[in-house]
Parts: structure tokens; C-alpha cells; sequence
């Protein structure tokens, strides 16, 4: 049996430390997804907290009927596009997202790192995370679902409510913006 | 295939085809250098994507959460005190403690609640959880 789902069925039992193991696996990637969906890390941290939290509230009614980062995920891919909307978070780049959450490419020339920003992460990386979080939200959560998470193409799939080779399609389009977007950094010869 | 056909040139730089496609992609990349370049530039962008490490959390994250799931600080403490009947004696104490932090009209407001039979109504009150962490005795 998947380990993760072990533990969550332990935790349903009463079991705190195996909610405590959950946090020890999940704290870092749990974080650092909200981090790459949304610009404000702040505001990263609390819904990774809350995502833990609503994880122990339906500790009770947890059925294990789908992989557990499938299910955690879900949860937290549901708190992050609240967040969106709520806080209306569009890319960096000022692109207008529609109502279908495809984002006009726009180049990402007009978004400067701010000093604090650049001495926490190379300009690399600013450049990397300003074009992912420029990409539309399904795009940009099949991304970060797949490339950082490592979740599969079926998981995703479930989370985002579409069908794999929807999830393929979206994945394809993502790269082809990425490329377009990295072309800098990609013609420097650097990679 | 052709050379208009990205999407199975992504396909096999991520390595998604069947093997039938993929030989096939394969086929026309030997004689094609377009081709062979975007594929490169996929697998270089998947490369690139890899800077972007995992972010640690604050050293606080991990308090925080447990304080969202279980509250353990002051409050739990003190009002798991509270929690065993025999100790619901020290009720009027913890007035007088609201009275010397909170004041009276701290005291007026908690006064004409429950309060010490329901845990979940107690934690909501912020003087309860400032408390600082441990104390639950009260001089009376």
C-alpha cells in the first residue's frame, strides 16, 4: 500500500504522529507549490498551513479510493486558485487572464525583480519563476504539478477534472510558451 | 511525420510516445536538423526548469501548523484544566486573572458564558491564548 495513504489512514485512526510524519514529508513541497502558484510567499505559507489544516479536519471522511498526493494536491490546487481569484493574482507581466484561464503571452520585459527578490534567488531563477507564474492557471498547475510535484499525467488529470491527454495538451502548449518566454536563457548557450 | 507536427516532437522529448511513434520520430530527426533542434530545445527548457529548487518554509511553519490542528499552547493547557470536573473550582480564579490582564469589561463580557464547559468557545478568546505558555496556576 502507498505509504502516504498508510499514514493518512493512521492519522484517521487517532494516530498524531503519523499526522506529524505527513507533515515532515509534505512541509517543503506543500510550501514551495504554493510558492510557484502564487507571487506572495507570505500568503504561500498560510494556505500551505491551511492545507494541512483542512487535511486533519476530513481525516474522518478520508476514503482511500484515489493516490494520497492526488487527494492532497486537489486540496491544495483548490485553496491556490481561491486565492487567485480571490486576490485576483494575474502574471507578472500584466497579462489579461480570461475567463477560461488563458492568459495572453505577453512578453515578461515590463516585470522587474525587486532587490529583496534578487538576493534571495539568481536572476535565473527570477526569469524561470516570472515565466511559469506568466503562464494561464491550468497550464501553469499541470507545470508545477508534473515538473515539481511529480505527480503524473492520470493525477493531474483528476485534480484539474479533465481528461490525460487534455492534461498532455496543456503540458505541450506550457513548453511551447516556456520556450518562447526562456529564449534568453536558452540561446545564451548557459544550459 | 512532419516537421509541423510539435506536439509528437514534444511527445518524444519528454518521452511519451509509443514506441512505434517514437521510432518513428526518431527516423525523421536524422535526417531533419529543424526538427532536431526543437526537440533539443523541449529537453533544454525541461533542463532549465530544474534551477528552480524546492523552498523551504519558515522556521515557524511547522509550529504554526501544529497550533492549527491541535492547539497545544497556553489555552490548550489551561483550559484542559479546566477540563476535568474536579478542577472547575478554580472558575472564579481565572476571573480574578481576567480581571488583573483584561480588566472588567473583559471580565462582564466572559462572565455570562459557559465557558468552562466548552473548550471549542474558550479557544476563541485571544486573552486565553497570550497567556504564556504553562500557565495554568492561579493565586487566588
Amino acid at each position: 500500500m502507498d505509504q502516504d495513504l498508510d499514514l493518512m489512514l493512521r492519522v484517521r485512526a487517532g494516530d498524531s504522529a503519523s499526522f506529524e510524519e505527513l507533515l515532515r514529508r509534505y512541509r517543503v513541497p506543500l510550501v514551495s507549490y504554493f510558492r510557484r502558484m502564487l507571487r506572495d510567499p507570505a500568503l504561500a505559507e498560510d494556505l500551505a498551513q491551511e492545507a494541512f489544516l483542512r487535511v486533519y479536519k476530513a481525516r474522518a471522511r478520508y476514503r482511500p479510493d484515489a493516490r494520497f498526493t492526488t487527494w492532497l494536491y486537489r486540496i491544495a490546487t483548490n485553496l491556490a486558485l481561491n486565492a487567485i481569484r480571490d486576490r485576483k493574482e494575474i502574471s507578472p507581466a500584466g497579462g489579461n487572464e480570461s475567463s477560461d484561464g488563458e492568459a495572453e503571452l505577453l512578453p515578461v520585459v515590463d516585470s522587474k525583480p525587486t532587490v529583496e527578490q534578487l538576493l534571495i534567488e539568481s536572476h535565473r531563477v527570477w526569469l524561470i519563476r516570472d515565466a511559469i507564474q506568466a503562464l494561464p492557471e491550468n497550464q501553469r498547475i499541470a507545470v508545477i504539478l508534473h515538473k515539481y510535484q511529480e505527480l503524473d499525467y492520470g493525477q493531474i488529470a483528476k485534480i484539474l477534472g479533465v481528461s490525460v491527454s487534455a492534461v498532455k495538451s496543456l503540458f505541450f502548449r506550457a513548453y511551447e510558451s516556456l520556450r518562447v518566454r526562456l529564449e534568453p536563457l536558452l540561446k545564451g548557450g548557459l544550459i | 511525420m512532419s516537421c509541423t507536427e510539435r506536439e509528437k516532437l514534444f511527445g518524444y522529448a519528454q518521452r511519451l510516445l509509443e514506441p512505434r511513434e517514437e521510432h518513428e520520430v526518431r527516423a525523421h530527426l536524422e535526417s531533419c536538423p529543424t526538427c532536431r533542434a526543437a526537440a533539443e530545445e523541449y529537453r533544454k527548457v525541461d533542463t532549465l526548469l530544474e534551477e528552480w529548487t524546492p523552498l523551504e518554509p519558515s522556521p515557524s511553519f511547522d509550529a504554526r501548523v501544529r497550533e492549527a490542528v491541535e492547539p497545544s499552547g497556553a489555552s490548550r493547557s489551561l483550559l484542559g484544566l479546566f477540563g476535568f470536573p474536579g478542577l472547575r473550582w478554580m472558575a472564579p480564579a481565572l476571573v480574578t486573572v481576567l480581571e488583573t490582564m483584561g480588566g472588567e469589561e473583559e471580565v462582564k463580557l466572559y462572565q455570562n458564558l459557559f465557558m468552562l464547559e466548552d473548550y471549542d468557545l474558550l479557544a476563541e478568546f485571544d486573552l486565553l491564548s497570550e497567556l504564556p505558555k504553562g500557565e495554568t496556576k492561579v493565586d487566588n
